[in-house]
């Protein structure tokens, strides 16, 4: 069984694409997953032969970047979001540890290249099954094939993904004219009268059955109000942060950060950036799928909507788990014990809330900054009248969504 | 899944030759963004201490020729990626003057004898891929024939 588990980089360069693959499915092998990344070509893309995985992927956002009017005008966001979230499809094994070691997909909800590779590899073996006498190199040509049309199909997908995620904060709206109905996004606090009002003043000779008319809707939509966007910490970073500050550190995302992306966003690219520090359970779930729980921790709040035990098992977290992550009835221990006892997100909503001065403002007008600054720096109130979380969070949320 | 059943309908029912199959392979698994002609298959020669050299064969049962061949390292892929072979080619293996020390290489010209004695042979892929190497008089030369004649050519 130990051969058949370690095989040597030479032995893995020999193997066919799917073979190769089968090994990740089977063995959680990281270095037939690197040889794959590294040194196979399967892949190509308009004229350009033998691509790697990730040229692919550059290929496929470039083009999906050329041909922004065929989604929604300023979609880099999207794009580059959706090529995340298929690097990530790809890309991940679980941390290495008795997980890894065993040839099942994760149960949880972490990102696990499996997961999306052995659909393939199941697909071209039930083919190669229904025809034995397929020679090597039409199996192999066939592998790369099946391949490129499952990233592909993965792709559009994670598109989809993307564009929900970049449109985080907006909703949809529907512009009944006399020609029928354009569906566009507005942010969020802007109400349906307004969109109407400026849709009105700002868009002529509409007709929604004139082709592209959605997307030069939504180009003058996002031109003349603009949207919340999600900036990333290492672009905050490039865009002149102090030499010495890290892009890690709280000051530079606060200030940087807030302005353009909203709390929520702020809260979940620290806790991404600082995954390694955070619980096993949580560090399971991988990058992709904690900004998503967080995310989604907002949303709900800013809903009214916030049940301990559904996120949980939307994350397949336990209950322990979830409730020293982001627990709502910590509330209940006030007094009683210290501030490591406080669920670590909300500590972290403290930190973000005291170091920025116009947060500070709003924490203030609510009542509760002394609250935030004792949780925040470590103190903690034994009467405190902090309300729940949900009272700090809402309504912050849209205030500090500020739109570019 | 969505892939799975798209996967499935990719298979390949209803081909009855080979030909059939290779046709319908092309069909369905092609997809608008990569439309590039589809190779037979793809091989890519490294030569120690200089490129790599292309090899793409449009049919089953081609071979392709490689001058100038010299002693060294030399290994065979796909272009996939594949290894499908690596070793060290020896002047024995190229040059006349050392394989056949005893005969002359413009005798053998002469009545086609070097063609017909590969002084190196290796199959790989269960047979569908095969590499010759025949000697020279100062550099060798490699074929290489990629699937099996007459069995798969669509």
């Amino acid at each position: 069984m130990d051969s058949l588990r370690h095989m040597s980089p030479a032995d893995l360069r020999q193997l066919g694409l799917v073979e190769l693959l089968d090994r990740v499915c089977n063995y959680a092998d990281k270095r037939a997953l690197d040889g794959f990344h590294e040194r196979r070509r399967p892949f190509r893309w308009n004229g350009e032969r033998h691509l790697r995985f990730i040229e692919l992927v550059d290929r496929l956002r470039e083009n999906a970047l050329r041909g922004l009017s065929r989604f929604r005008s300023g979609d880099t966001e999207a794009v580059d979001r959706t090529c995340e979230i298929l690097v990530d499809r790809f890309l991940s094994l679980p941390p290495e540890g008795a997980e890894q070691q065993d040839s099942r997909p994760s149960r949880n909800r972490t990102v696990d290249c499996r997961r999306h590779i052995r659909p393939y590899v199941r697909a071209y073996n039930r083919i190669v099954g229904r025809e034995p006498h397929l020679g090597l190199l039409d199996r192999e040509r066939l592998a790369c094939r099946l391949l490129q049309r499952h990233v592909l199909e993965h792709f559009r997908r994670a598109l989809a993904e993307g564009r929900r995620s970049a449109f985080r904060f907006c909703s949809r709206y529907e512009w009944k004219t006399d020609g029928g109905s354009l569906y566009l996004w507005f942010r969020e606090d802007i109400a349906g009268a307004q969109r109407r009002a400026f849709l009105e003043a700002n868009v002529e000779d509409v007709d929604p059955r004139r082709p592209g008319e959605r997307q030069l809707v939504q180009s003058i939509i996002d031109s003349r109000i603009g949207r919340p966007r999600q900036v990333k910490i290492a672009d905050c970073d490039e865009a002149g942060a102090p030499a010495s500050a890290s892009p890690h550190d709280l000051a530079v995302l606060v200030h940087r950060g807030i302005a353009a992306e909203g709390l929520a966003s702020v809260v979940a690219s620290e806790k991404v950036e600082n995954i390694a520090q955070q619980r096993p359970a949580i560090q399971a779930l991988g990058p992709v799928r904690l900004r998503e729980l967080v995310l989604y921790i907002f949303e709900r709040l800013d809903l009214g909507e916030y049940h301990d035990g559904e996120i949980a098992a939307r994350f397949s977290l336990s209950a322990a788990s979830f409730s020293r992550f982001a627990g709502s009835r910590w509330l209940g221990r006030l007094g009683q014990n210290s501030r490591t006892d406080l669920p670590d997100l909300w500590v972290n909503c403290a930190r973000v809330l005291a170091a920025d001065p116009r947060l500070a403002e709003v924490a203030e007008a609510a009542g509760v900054l002394q609250e935030v600054r004792e949780i925040a720096t470590g103190g903690f109130p034994p009467n405190s009248a902090l309300g729940a979380p949900s009272r700090v969070s809402r309504g912050i949320l849209p205030l500090f969504a500020v739109h570019g | 899944m969505l892939f799975m059943d798209e996967m499935a309908a990719a298979g390949i029912a209803g081909s009855d030759s080979s030909a059939g199959l290779l046709r319908s392979l092309r069909d369905r698994l092609d997809n608008p963004e990569a439309s590039i002609p589809d190779d037979y298959a793809s091989l890519v020669l490294e030569i120690e201490g200089r490129g790599p050299v292309e090899l793409r064969f449009q049919a089953s049962g081609e071979t392709l020729s490689v001058d100038d061949i010299q002693a060294g390292r030399h290994r065979l892929s796909l272009a996939s990626g594949q290894v499908l072979w690596e070793a060290e080619l020896l002047q024995s293996d190229v040059i006349w003057a050392c394989a056949f020390p005893l005969e002359s290489l413009e005798l053998a010209a002469d009545t086609g004898e070097d063609s017909d004695r590969p002084t190196f042979i290796r199959t790989l892929l269960g047979g569908e891929v095969e590499i010759r190497v025949f000697a020279g008089l100062e550099s060798g030369r490699m074929e290489i024939t990629a699937g099996k004649p007459g069995v798969l050519e669509a």
